[in-house]
């Protein structure tokens, strides 16, 4: 008799669990791309914008089409599937459709992946996540060819120091690893000159707790990206147990909403305090996001990979 | 892939101060990036070469993934020693998706699954070559295409004067993209059989060598000898990407293959 009531998860345990879904995922890429269709093409928000989005792809009355008209389309794509998406049921049908979602905005996007390498860390750590989020017993026989491959990439960017000079490749700069130990030893232990520049004067007690959080979120990447290598690692050799997946889902999300508070708060230059005008340029610099630094192609990655690599409902 | 070194780096072949591939290893002053792509490309070429005649398909198409993804992420940052140049992602990702895709719909086990993938990669090609552009983002590449080709077909022997041979170096390859991009999508409509998926497949192909083998053409025709050619199939084996294309197609193929629908064919035959 009180099988039933073990096996049923709590209230807690389900809103748990949705946070960690690919419908959450889903409804933030949602939220995101509206807000940057709206912040980018508003006529008393924007600060270039002519009109609304739909009416973008006219002037004077004629049709045109301009690389502006071409991301105005592709973000509005953005909007309308990833609502479908949020709507739809879950399976390997969603799952092809948000990954084609991606395709879409990562094609229309022409100029924003231009580095490439800053994006890879994001959507490699993505796709660890989408992986481990997966339970063992609802695993695929792909998933584990698709950790394997996202694992390989993911150290790769963690590990490997990157070439600064991109053509000659002579200058080696640290890689993530190297990165993400030096953000931690400097937020323990900062130099005068970084205080001094930071507005916060030399005596270390001096330093606020957002300044720490600063730093903290700036260095949210790298951390989050070694994580999830070792997660991924574990994940590999199969040796992790349920909480892997409680690990993995809200670093993913930390990363992504840690990203995008670095570029409100590196964007805007202005806090919330200072009224509504900064909040309407924060939402623009936040929904930016979306396609400067990857936390929309992250989520639709991780949602879709964790829907793909499903084992099959029949 | 093997091969294509000795094209790109030999000095009886291309340029006189060009030395031999193993050459880069040895010098001080190399790039350490191109010597390590090098490392890595030859690597993938070996493997593929070695594991194409074993039945470890898995072997093959996990190694391949993890050894090409990294010559592909790369290939977009103009490493120039290995004149990965002119590469566009942006297209390149839908050609292996819509090339992999026509592969699989020829083999009645993934015949949905390659239609939707060819569907895919045909809708993503077309998309990739409308949201193309050139002059600062204002002129849409495939206006520019489709207004070139309106005046060849008015006057059959209209010259570019900015572009020589711009109709068997550009126009012919872009069309021959767009029709197999079309053949995908008749694809994901369900129109069509694996003959007509084999056909759009050697048409996406043909696309893709094509500015090679006009270049080597209009080369020798204009009194070029065989180095010139060498320089232009190099050219078009890893500066427009046939090589990495062909790369991903067939790891895409192999991995059609693990498919739960193909063992359950495969099952089914030997039953």
């Amino acid at each position: 008799m009180s099988a039933p009531a073990t096996e049923t998860p709590s209230r807690a345990a389900r809103w748990l669990g949705w946070l960690i879904s690919p419908t959450f995922y889903y409804l933030l890429v949602f939220l995101m791309s509206t807000g940057l269709a709206l912040s980018l093409y508003n006529p008393y928000w924007g600060p270039a914008a002519p009109a609304w989005a739909h009416q973008v792809f006219t002037v004077d009355g004629a049709f045109v089409w301009t690389s502006v008209q071409a991301q105005a389309a592709a973000l509005l794509a953005a909007v309308a599937l990833s609502a479908i998406g949020m709507l739809m049921p879950s399976g390997r049908g969603r799952g092809r459709l948000m990954l084609f979602t991606a395709g879409i905005m990562l094609v229309g996007f022409q100029g924003a992946p231009a580095e490439l390498r800053i994006w890879i860390l994001p959507l490699a750590t993505a796709a660890v996540a989408s992986c481990l989020l997966v339970r063992r017993q609802e695993a695929s026989a792909s998933h584990r060819i698709v950790l394997l491959v996202a694992v390989a990439v993911l150290a790769a960017n963690v590990l490997l120091p990157w070439p600064s000079e991109r053509l000659s490749g002579r200058n080696l700069e640290p890689g993530y690893y190297a990165t993400a130990v030096s953000q931690v030893s400097l937020m323990l232990n900062p130099p005068a000159e970084l205080l001094v520049e930071a507005g916060v004067g030399e005596e270390r007690e001096q330093i606020p707790i957002s300044g720490y959080l600063r730093m903290l979120v700036m260095s949210l990447p790298a951390l989050i990206g070694t994580l999830m290598l070792a997660l991924g690692v574990i994940g590999v050799l199969g040796l992790g147990g349920g909480w892997i997946r409680w690990v993995a889902g809200p670093a993913l999300l930390i990363l992504v909403l840690g990203t995008a508070f670095v570029l409100y708060d590196h964007g805007s230059g202005r806090t919330v305090e200072d009224g509504p005008e900064a909040w309407q340029e924060g939402l623009s610099f936040w929904s930016r996001a979306w396609a400067s630094n990857g936390a929309g192609w992250a989520l639709l990655l991780a949602g879709s990979i964790a829907e793909l690599v499903r084992r099959r409902e029949d | 892939m093997v091969g294509v070194l000795f094209l790109l780096a030999n000095p009886e072949f291309g340029v006189r101060s060009r030395s031999w591939p193993w050459d880069m290893f040895v010098r001080t002053h190399g790039s350490t990036l191109v010597r390590t792509l090098a490392v890595v490309w030859i690597f993938t070429g070996a493997w593929c070469l070695v594991l194409a005649f074993t039945a470890s398909v898995a072997l093959r198409a996990v190694g391949a993934a993890l050894l090409g993804l990294p010559l592909l992420i790369e290939a977009t940052s103009g490493v120039a020693g290995l004149s990965i140049a002119d590469f566009n992602l942006n297209k390149m990702v839908p050609m292996i998706l819509l090339g992999g895709g026509l592969l699989l719909a020829v083999e009645p086990p993934t015949r949905r699954a390659g239609r939707r993938m060819a569907g895919a990669g045909a809708l993503l090609l077309v998309w990739a070559l409308a949201s193309g552009f050139t002059n600062n983002g204002t002129s849409a590449q495939i206006g520019l295409f489709l207004d070139d080709m309106g005046q060849v077909l008015r006057d059959p022997g209209h010259e570019f004067p900015d572009q020589p041979n711009h109709l068997w170096w550009n126009l012919v390859p872009q069309l021959l993209v767009f029709l197999a991009a079309f053949g995908g999508v008749f694809a994901l409509l369900g129109v069509g059989n694996r003959v007509t998926a084999h056909v759009t497949f050697w048409v996406l192909f043909a696309g893709l060598c094509a500015p090679g083998i006009a270049g080597s053409v209009l080369k020798v025709s204009a009194g070029g000898g065989i180095s010139t050619v060498l320089t232009e199939v190099t050219a078009a084996l890893i500066g427009h990407g046939i090589l990495l294309w062909m790369l991903g197609v067939f790891v895409i193929a192999d991995l059609g293959k693990l498919s739960p629908a193909h063992a359950a064919a495969h099952a089914e035959e030997l039953a």
